[in-house]
């Protein structure tokens, strides 16, 4: 855990740090892949671009709609560069409104856009699990096993690592195999199938967990239905054979 | 393994029966990962733990125990007086604070102490006019056990002691402690 790196006079935030890193690898990647699929990669980076400044002020917008008193006493706070006071669901959902907004405007197809930016969303996961890992969050249940990790005051399971091994074998298993991806839209699929499935079994080992009805944690049931429903979709939507 | 997964899905007599075996062996791991007995609530400087509890001295000499502020929302700012954005964010915790006029709500300002100088930290204080406590960590108490890592850090604790949001760096201005205050004094009063 590295929530700070010092840097001369700098203290810089790491978690923000492997973030930014995330995104600027991301959209090389995207270009990368827009190329391969024949898609205008410019085309792409402005939507990745809009999507991103529209979900950063959108979260923005959301969190000052939210917390409307607190921000009529102090209107610059509106435009403060704290990442504090962004919504995260908030942003994500108007980023991706943006996204398929530019898309449509631009008739971009749907299926391939998807699978070109699905490896930039591999890096993405990769990015956020070491941001977990450098600020502790996502953290693991108490633990016996000899590889536990001291954290938060026990011996806990390095969800975080887990984490972060899965999204990398997620992003290798879709980015070696998306030459054989003959529908489109099959790997944007098969990649939110495998991550649904990665964070189903990865939330049995989470100590931070949201407990519902006797215990049970509600996430792993969100993870599994969407996890049926995706390979659902891709049986009979995007079989290799149709 | 992109090539399994293609012969499974455009097989039916694999596709249902692969289906059926990720049903019900889901089913078997949330029912195995249930939580019987939910992780007793323990301190710890991250979010959803209870705030580690210290007893500081004041400017003034008066002695503050973060454990007996349980019922207020607090927030604790740690900070020092050479720290530029420390010094930029304090007269907006103090226009949030108002001179302690909301009871609902306590500021607590700890000094690093023992990387500043109490005389430094009263004349920065009295420079202000601060109103919110202005607590002395003359021997290194508070910042070990909240992992400091940075200056400022604000730390926002609900009335039950669990912290609930983290601000690490400054400075902040009257909005987002406002907005932070206000979350959770709505949370709970819902």
């Amino acid at each position: 855990m590295l929530p700070v790196l010092h840097v001369g006079p700098l203290a810089i935030q790491t978690p923000l740090l492997f973030l930014l890193l995330g995104f600027w690898l991301a959209t090389i990647v995207a270009e990368r892949e827009a190329n391969r699929i024949g898609l205008n990669p410019e085309r792409l980076n402005s939507l990745i671009t809009w999507a991103l400044f529209g979900g950063i002020l959108g979260g923005r917008l959301v969190y000052v709609i939210r917390f409307f008193p607190a921000f009529r006493e102090d209107w610059w706070g509106i435009v403060s560069l704290n990442p504090s006071t962004i919504d995260r669901l908030g942003g994500i959902l108007i980023a991706l409104l943006i996204a398929f907004g530019y898309g449509w405007w631009h008739r971009l197809p749907l299926g391939s856009s998807l699978d070109a930016v699905t490896p930039a969303f591999g890096v993405l996961g990769i990015a956020l699990a070491s941001s977990f890992l450098a600020s502790g969050a996502y953290y693991g249940m108490p633990t016996t096993l000899p590889w536990g990790i001291d954290l938060w005051g026990a011996v806990r399971h390095p969800t975080q690592i887990y984490l972060l091994i899965a999204t990398g074998l997620v992003f290798f298993t879709v980015w070696w195999g998306r030459a054989s991806f003959t529908a489109p839209g099959s790997g944007v699929i098969l990649w939110l199938f495998l991550m649904a499935m990665v964070l189903f079994i990865l939330e049995g080992f989470r100590g931070d967990s949201t407990l519902i009805y006797n215990g049970i944690r509600g996430w792993q049931i969100v993870y599994l239905i969407v996890g049926l429903t995706l390979m659902i979709f891709l049986r009979f939507k995007w079989s290799t054979k149709k | 393994m992109t090539n399994i997964l293609n012969k499974i899905i455009d097989n039916p007599r694999l596709f249902w029966p692969f289906f059926t075996l990720v049903l019900l062996s889901g089913s078997g791991w949330i029912w195995f990962s249930t939580v019987e007995n939910p992780e007793a609530l323990t301190a710890a400087p991250f979010t959803g733990f209870l705030a580690p509890d210290f007893t500081l001295e004041t400017l003034d000499g008066e002695s503050v125990t973060l454990s007996d502020l349980r019922g207020q929302v607090v927030v604790l700012n740690l900070w020092a007086s050479w720290c530029g954005p420390c010094r930029a964010e304090m007269p907006a915790m103090d226009e949030v604070y108002d001179g302690g006029s909301d009871p609902a709500f306590e500021i607590l300002a700890v000094n690093m102490t023992y990387q500043d100088e109490a005389a430094a930290a009263a004349e920065f204080a009295n420079e202000l006019g601060l109103t919110f406590p202005i607590l002395l960590d003359q021997t290194g108490t508070v910042g070990p056990i909240y992992r400091l890592e940075a200056l400022p850090t604000t730390f926002f604790i609900d009335r039950e002691g669990v912290i609930r949001d983290i601000v690490p760096g400054g400075p902040m201005n009257q909005s987002l402690i406002r907005s932070k205050i206000q979350a959770l004094l709505d949370e709970e009063a819902g």
